[in-house]
């Protein structure tokens, strides 16, 4: 029973402990459902002033994988792709981002188009936009 | 020649400490004997509504070339350059208390205590308590801020001007017109009467989005009655001096342009700049207290949201 005890802490505290290390290292914005594919986009916030307001930026994404892919990158809610690559396995791409709401961007197999990983650039503000706000800021 | 902001700042601070104490008092009395609803007038016509409970706080660390038009008086030292401030807004039941941010330079003295009388979707009719001009103490900037002697030494010290005024603002798609019609009262004369008079102040300000950037394009043009330009750049009788003669002066106009543009650094912090040319009536370089008639201020700093 002891042993048991013991071999039972023995897993689960470097199991915690790897899952901590690990898990804090999955930011937001990177949103795998493809444990091999990791696809990121930087950077994973844009401030705006207003709630409301476009936020402009440039966003770098990139995805790697073990072995060669073909993917097709696409913007959530979105039929047309952005980009597609054959037999590739290290992509790195630049947008220009332009958007009010935080916007999802999904890598999809070409063969199939199964969503493999996800990436988000989060849209955020520093004044909401109250009517009363929007005075203040006028001022 | 130099002088301590913290000096000529004072009777800002002043009067800023006097809204505040007034302010607190509205709303501290207003949040007793009044209900959580929203705050809705209605009129069998027409319904108005104010402002609810809001509020906000913002920590502004600025440098800030700030030149006058009265003469001896200049910076110098680094510290006279920087200039922190904490701009309040709160709003709760028509009554407010907010700061204008793009003017953050006159500290505290930027804050409005105001009361809104009627609000509609294009304009709005407030009530306004502000301070509408800064003051300045001699013998303070000749003592701590390096004020030129020669210049300042026997002057009397000239208190902030606080205006209650009628305020009447129209809102357009991406900017705002402004004018206050305000009577300003200012300190005491050389017999000990109370100085006033009437100040109509204006400002059009544009909002200009690029990118991230919010970029404001402003004009104003204000008008100061005789008592009250008399008051901070006469000379009285018993302020004569070999090289400062007696002056009256007159009645006089100030126009400004200005640009300013702020930039979010992050949800937190923003950058900000801003640039303000004030242009005051040729008559004003008549007094023997003034250097020019013209003065242009640029600001460069970070705010803190909280």
């Amino acid at each position: 029973m002891y042993f048991n005890v013991g071999k039972g802490i023995a897993i689960v505290l470097p199991t915690l402990l790897y899952c901590l290390l690990v898990c804090k290292q999955v930011s937001a914005n990177e949103l795998t459902v493809d444990n091999e594919v990791v696809f990121t986009a930087l950077p994973e916030q844009c401030v705006t002033l207003r709630q409301g307001r476009s936020c402009f930026a440039t966003v770098e994404l990139q995805w790697q994988s073990p072995s060669k892919q073909s993917f097709c990158l696409y913007q959530e809610g979105e039929e047309k792709q952005l980009a597609c690559w054959k037999n590739s396995n290290n992509v790195q791409i630049k947008i220009d981002f332009e958007s009010n709401k935080s916007v999802k961007y999904q890598l999809r197999k070409e063969t199939n188009n199964k969503v493999v990983a996800e990436a988000q650039v989060e849209v955020s503000w520093q004044h909401k936009n109250t009517a009363r706000k929007r005075r203040w800021r006028l001022f | 020649m130099s002088f301590k902001k913290n000096n000529i700042r004072q009777p800002q601070n002043q009067s800023f400490s006097w809204l505040l104490a007034i302010s607190l008092v509205i709303f501290s009395s207003l949040s007793y004997g009044q209900d959580n609803s929203d705050n809705q007038e209605n009129n069998a016509n027409k319904p108005v509504i104010k402002d609810g409970f809001e509020w906000q706080i913002l920590l502004d660390l600025s440098l800030i070339y700030d030149p006058t038009i009265i003469a001896g008086i200049e910076q110098e030292k680094l510290s006279e350059y920087l200039l922190p401030g904490l701009l309040v807004d709160i709003s709760y039941k028509g009554f407010y208390l907010q700061s204008n941010q793009r003017r953050s330079h006159v500290l505290l003295g930027a804050t409005e205590l105001g009361y809104q009388l009627f609000i509609e979707e294009e304009w709005q009719l407030d009530l306004i308590l502000k301070a509408y001009m800064q003051g300045y103490d001699s013998d303070s900037l000749i003592e701590y801020g390096g004020g030129d002697e020669e210049l300042l030494t026997g002057l009397k010290e000239r208190e902030v001007t606080i205006g209650a005024a009628i305020r009447y603002s129209q809102y357009f798609e991406n900017a705002l017109f402004r004018i206050d019609f305000a009577y300003g009262s200012s300190g005491e004369d050389e017999n000990e009467n109370h100085v006033g008079g009437l100040i109509i102040d204006s400002f059009y300000s544009y909002l200009l989005p690029y990118k991230n950037w919010d970029i404001y394009l402003g004009a104003g043009l204000t008008y100061f009655s005789q008592d009250i330009i008399n008051y901070y750049i006469g000379v009285s009788p018993d302020e004569v001096l070999a090289t400062r003669p007696e002056y009256n002066a007159s009645g006089s106009f100030r126009g400004q342009a200005e640009v300013y543009a702020q930039y979010p650094l992050s949800e937190s912090w923003s950058f900000h700049t801003g640039i303000t040319h004030s242009y005051f009536s040729n008559n004003v370089k008549e007094s023997p207290l003034v250097d020019t008639n013209q003065v242009t201020q640029v600001t460069l700093g970070v705010m803190y949201v909280f």
